[in-house]
């Protein structure tokens, strides 16, 4: 299955295929979760409206935190097998990952600020979210830091796949330290704690934000393939 | 019209009103929303920007490729 798509042309066939399904879907999603999100859905009794930047601060940290597992399969899928495809989604991957953790980061100050009081404050969750966006930083730079592509690829691999450590230490960082940040509300063994009302929209932007990531994955990795293929006609060109 | 969807419509219709009057924490709610608009809006246009520009130069650099051929 993993080799089918290593072949660049079989690739990119079925990504314009998948691509307008996953836009339109991820639209559907959208609207009707910022409607539900932000119109048809209940105030909290203690938060008040400010509950409201849940529906967007939390799928964004769970992307965060999903994008970055992607890119470190695919890193690891790309070292072993010398797939040129999955290097291409860990490279297509990383700026998606980044944004949704600044994201998660800003939204997160925007929410602590009338609830907690304060911006910022330097707990185990945050900080280790914030270790995660200069990750996928370094990531970034490492990978352009090189003049052969395939050394600073190799390289952020390599990176991706050691900061992968980091990865558990957010999901778990609220049980194993005393944090300002409330422990997990929704994905828990007994079940959620938020009512059936809040979770509606949430899931909803969840899967936006999800749809969101794989269609625009699709086209960063259409583009990236081109530009591969862009700079073999050229050494081509000049070598002849 | 059953009266519990009477009471949800008019829920939703004092939500929105609440909301888009920004009262209570309507300063935090909106800027998180335009922000997160603002920077997933922005990605989709740098992608398809960058995309429409590689997809131009391959296109020329592949017409440069078959004439090179053909004079050959």
């Amino acid at each position: 299955m993993l080799h089918r798509f290593a072949n660049p042309t079989r690739f990119l066939r079925l990504s314009r295929r998948v691509e307008p399904w996953a836009l339109g879907l991820m639209l559907i999603c959208m609207v009707s979760g910022l409607y539900f999100a932000l119109f048809a859905s209940p105030v909290d009794y203690q938060q008040g409206h400010t509950v409201r930047i849940m529906y967007i601060h939390v799928p964004a940290a769970w992307m965060a935190l999903f994008c970055y597992t992607a890119m470190a399969a695919a890193s690891a899928v790309s070292l072993i097998w010398k797939h040129g495809v999955a290097d291409v989604a860990a490279k297509a991957t990383a700026p998606i990952g980044a944004a949704f953790t600044f994201l998660a980061l800003v939204t997160g100050s925007l929410w602590g600020k009338p609830m907690w009081g304060t911006w910022w404050v330097w707990d185990a969750r945050l900080t280790s979210v914030l270790v995660l966006f200069f990750l996928y930083l370094g990531y970034m730079a490492l990978r352009s830091a090189f003049d052969d592509p395939a050394r600073g690829a190799k390289s952020a691999a390599i990176l991706s796949l050691v900061g992968f450590v980091n990865v558990p230490i957010i999901k778990f960082s609220v049980d194993w330290w005393n944090t300002l940040h409330q422990p997990a509300s929704v994905m828990r063994m007994s079940g959620p704690t938020i009512h059936g009302d809040m979770l509606l929209p949430l899931f909803l932007m969840a899967g936006a934000f999800q749809l969101y990531y794989f269609w625009l994955v699709l086209v960063r990795m259409r583009e990236a393939l081109m530009a591969q293929r862009l700079r073999a006609l050229r050494q081509r060109q000049a070598a002849a | 019209m059953h009266p519990h969807i009477k009471k949800n419509r008019d829920d939703i219709v004092s939500n929105t009103d609440s909301i888009l009057s920004m009262t209570e924490h309507g300063a935090y709610v909106w800027p998180s929303y335009g922000i997160v608009t603002l920077v997933l809006v922005g990605l989709v246009v740098f992608s398809l920007r960058v995309l429409k520009n590689t997809r131009a130069e391959l296109d020329r650099a592949e017409a440069l490729r078959e004439r090179d051929q053909d004079e050959t």
